[in-house]
């Protein structure tokens, strides 16, 4: 679980990890935060995890708020975070470990337009600690909307 | 507005996935997240426990067969099983759905391969390579696509053994 290793740019992606996707919807499913879970396609085949964020526990101007969740067996992911706002506007950002020639294979693309990627540095790659990462700077990001 | 954190320091001593869970919970969690040869202190590290305490659980779960155990390594080493877990899936869906819906989600998923095949120009995902594009969207873009390619290649042999299992009562075997 040490810092990322650098790996070159090439190579074939994994295949969706059924075992993690499943492991994080249980998880999500015991979020206060998170009202509903679902697989894409099916949960026979998961290979994107969806969870939508309860609107409820955001101030007026945010309608919708939801996480789309990649696993690849190869330990790289996406996780997608979009908030639709009242006025048709969307604030969206993602966390991605994957190759590319332009930043760390571990990196974050920022908000709210999720174009522009920075460098990521986390302690641990573990599928459950980038949850629990993702969660709370998912919370922090709702406190802060209350505090403007 | 402050800035928005992507990496907060944790509000709670517990990390977030770990509240209400116990030891055995816990290491059993982490384990389903671990893909290669894995020495137990580092999964104590992930789990907030002793490392005595994750060897006893994950020797438990090896014992179960939910975890597989290397012991040829200093020190022994854990990942998850994957055939084991990949008979519990087969067996659900060999529980769940009849052998007429398998046989369909079958052609369905060779349909879809076909497709990937047609639009790659290729017969085998892993020769082709995901991340040699220009933009940081196409890379992702094609990154998925290979990926969920890969995704229906293994979800086949998936249902034609669920469809094994579902011909012979829950079996592998013919009685």
């Amino acid at each position: 679980m040490g810092p990322d290793p650098p790996t070159p740019n090439s190579g074939s992606p994994g295949p969706p990890d059924r075992q993690t996707l499943q492991l994080l919807a249980r998880h999500l499913r015991n979020e206060a935060l998170i009202v509903e879970t679902a697989f894409d396609p099916d949960s026979y085949e998961p290979r994107l995890l969806h969870a939508l964020v309860d609107a409820g526990q955001y101030p007026e101007g945010v309608i919708a708020a939801r996480l789309d969740i990649r696993w690849f067996t190869t330990g790289d992911f996406s996780f997608h975070y979009v908030e639709t706002h009242e006025d048709e506007s969307r604030w969206e950002c993602r966390w991605d470990r994957h190759p590319n020639p332009h930043n760390a294979r571990l990196h974050f693309h920022e908000p709210p337009t999720a174009v522009d990627a920075t460098d990521l540095s986390l302690s641990s790659r573990h599928p459950l600690d980038i949850y629990s990462t993702v969660l709370d700077a998912i919370e922090g990001r709702i406190q802060t909307l209350w505090e403007n | 507005m402050t800035e928005f954190d992507p990496a907060p320091e944790s509000p709670a001593t517990e990390r977030r996935w770990q509240q209400g869970e116990d030891t055995f919970s816990r290491v059993y969690d982490v384990a389903m997240g671990i893909t290669s040869p894995t020495p137990a202190a580092e999964i104590a590290d992930v789990a907030d426990c002793s490392p005595n305490a994750a060897k006893k659980h994950l020797d438990r779960l090896a014992k179960m067969g939910i975890v597989s155990v290397n012991r040829d390594g200093r020190p022994v080493q854990y990942e998850r099983n994957e055939g084991y877990l990949e008979w519990q899936d087969a067996s659900r869906i060999a529980d769940e759905l009849t052998v007429e819906e398998i046989i369909d989600r079958v052609s369905e998923l060779e349909e879809e391969r076909a497709d990937y095949e047609d639009e790659f120009d290729a017969t085998d995902p892993t020769a082709v390579s995901g991340y040699d594009q220009d933009s940081h969207e196409a890379i992702h873009d094609r990154m998925t696509a290979v990926s969920e390619w890969r995704g229906v290649i293994r979800d086949i042999r998936l249902y034609e053994l669920a469809r094994q299992l579902a011909e012979n009562d829950g079996h592998l075997i013919p009685a």
